[in-house]
């Protein structure tokens, strides 16, 4: 049992620096995760995430596989996208989901399109599905650095940004203006998405931040319950990604997100918060 | 001292309140009624800087306005705790770590007979607890000034009666009170001054001059749904709106 489950990560440095990743990306994402979801924007997480991707490609045309490179990139196109949605959301008022399929398919294609143009395939693949047994020191020095900024900056604005989330007009009329939180929280989701991007790729990596999230709201509605829950969810997933793609030589993202998409299905069953069996218990019981 | 000099308000540039002149003394327990669309939430909004008027100004010199809008507008699904909720009256004096005093979050809920509900979730509450939780907001707030949108239209008979009494209370130590309010009676019983909007005020005063058949009818009678058709106000010089609308009508 060792063997197989935990000797790999003392054997390998490759395998302890993915899991090392990984640990740092779950640390952080699904906290961002839990606030997509409850503020019912989680599209636009996956939008801003397929955003990324042209920055990150005019990054890698300029420099190749460097961090520094497609992290910059990415986050200028991350942030770009955050403002153009944002306004578009104002002017049009119920445009918002469509404009933002828009914004993300269009991106999704300037992205692969820029990559294709500049590299090999392999160099797309590893762009679009991440390549955790590939990450170097560098790039755990970013995660790390994201991952602090993330946690620490939420605390901090834990107050208003919570209440802007509830009551908004509350905030504006006490003289806070609740939208530099949900400005300066959607800058944190577009850092974590750089971090999903490095570790499971762009086009799953709003995945770590959305999927632990909404695992961990069948199980506690309680906030602090759940910025518990869903790290360690996440964790779990990626070391069984690392693990399985380790013994079989599956690609590691996707069994990642499958891990997370079981564990899903399984709280949608027995969570504790809304879970069908609970639900099902409890009407029985007042049946009789 | 509140006033309002000429103040004309929209959405898209059609107006909704047309040239109102008002003053509010201070001490003074206002009921704003009127038909649906007639401009009351409107009105509020504007006092607080939400909406921005159109035309003309407003002179305010009451040091806090508290504000407690419709009902719906606050999203209650959300996981936080009515402590919490609470305490947020107290943001902006204790800033993003200062301390917030358990204790004054405590008795602010036993003002409005809510003990021991701190740790409950928003999502928990019904209508009625959830109105008295936003009076212990405004209990902790301390406003001079309180505007109150439709604060009893879903609330059941002992609540409303209970958060009457204390907006009196309130009202006797010195705030002074302005509610949007449908009940009639209850503007009747408790509110010594009423104004009635219906895009401009049809008519303001003591209580008992203003309840009469003849301005009720008067105030609820006219059409008082934003006109679609209505002229767009296009300059501040010249209204147009006014008179478009006088020949529509």
């Amino acid at each position: 049992m060792f063997e197989v489950l935990i000797a790999p990560f003392y054997e390998y440095e490759f395998m302890l620096q993915a899991l090392l990743a990984c640990a740092l990306v779950s640390l952080s994402a699904p906290l961002l995760g839990l606030f997509l979801i409850l503020k019912k924007i989680s599209l636009t997480g996956d939008a801003i995430s397929h955003a990324i991707l042209p920055g990150v490609a005019v990054g890698y045309a300029v420099a190749g596989l460097s961090v520094t490179a497609m992290t910059v990139g990415g986050f200028i196109a991350g942030s770009i996208v955050i403002v153009l949605s944002g306004l578009v959301s104002r002017i049009t008022r119920n445009g918002e989901d469509s404009s933002l399929a828009v914004f993300y398919m269009v991106s999704l294609a300037l992205g692969v399109l820029i990559i294709s143009l500049n590299g090999s395939n392999i160099d797309l693949l590893s762009i679009l599905f991440g390549s955790l047994l590939a990450i170097n020191e560098e790039c755990l020095y970013l995660l790390s650095a994201i991952a602090a900024i993330t946690v620490v900056t939420m605390t901090v604005i834990r107050r208003p940004f919570l209440m802007d989330c509830v009551d908004p007009d509350f905030l504006r009329q006490n003289g806070i203006n609740g939208h530099i939180y949900h400005m300066i929280f959607m800058i944190l989701v577009v850092l974590n998405l750089i971090s999903g991007f490095q570790t499971i790729g762009t086009l799953m990596a709003v995945g770590i931040l959305i999927l632990p999230a909404a695992i961990s709201r069948l199980w506690f509605n309680s906030l602090l319950f759940c910025c518990i829950l869903s790290p360690l969810v996440a964790s779990f997933a990626c070391y069984s990604g690392i693990i399985l793609s380790f013994h079989f030589n599956y690609p590691t993202s996707p069994v990642i997100i499958i891990t997370l998409g079981l564990v899903y299905m399984i709280s949608v069953l027995c969570g504790t918060n809304g879970g069908l069996l609970w639900k099902i218990y409890h009407l029985k019981h007042l049946d009789s | 001292m509140l006033s309002l000099n000429n103040l004309t308000v929209g959405y898209d540039r059609h107006p909704v309140i047309h040239h109102l002149n008002m003053t509010v003394e201070p001490g003074q327990m206002i009921a704003l009624i009127g038909p649906n669309g007639g401009g009351k939430s409107t009105l509020l909004k504007t006092i607080i800087d939400q909406v921005k008027p159109m035309d003309g100004s407003i002179t305010n010199s009451f040091r806090k306005i508290g504000y407690i809008s419709q009902l719906y507008s606050t999203n209650r699904d959300f996981p936080v705790s009515v402590g919490f909720f609470v305490s947020s009256a107290l943001f902006r004096q204790v800033g993003l770590f200062g301390r917030i005093s358990k204790d004054a979050v405590r008795n602010a809920l036993k003002t409005v007979h809510l003990e021991g509900f701190q740790n409950k979730y928003l999502s928990t509450l019904s209508g009625g607890q959830f109105q008295r939780v936003q009076f212990a907001r405004l209990y902790l707030q301390q406003p001079e000034l309180l505007l109150l949108d439709e604060p009893f239209s879903a609330v059941d008979q002992k609540t409303t009666a209970e958060l009457i009494e204390l907006l009196k209370e309130w009202n006797s130590r010195g705030k002074t009170v302005i509610a949007v309010m449908h009940d009639l009676n209850l503007v009747k019983d408790h509110f010594p001054y009423t104004v009635a909007l219906a895009r401009e005020i049809v008519a303001s005063g003591k209580t008992s001059d203003i309840l009469t058949e003849e301005t009720i009818l008067k105030t609820f009678s006219l059409d008082m749904a934003v006109n679609p058709n209505a002229g767009v106000c296009q300059r501040k010089d010249e209204h147009e709106h006014c008179e478009q609308e006088k020949t529509e009508n």
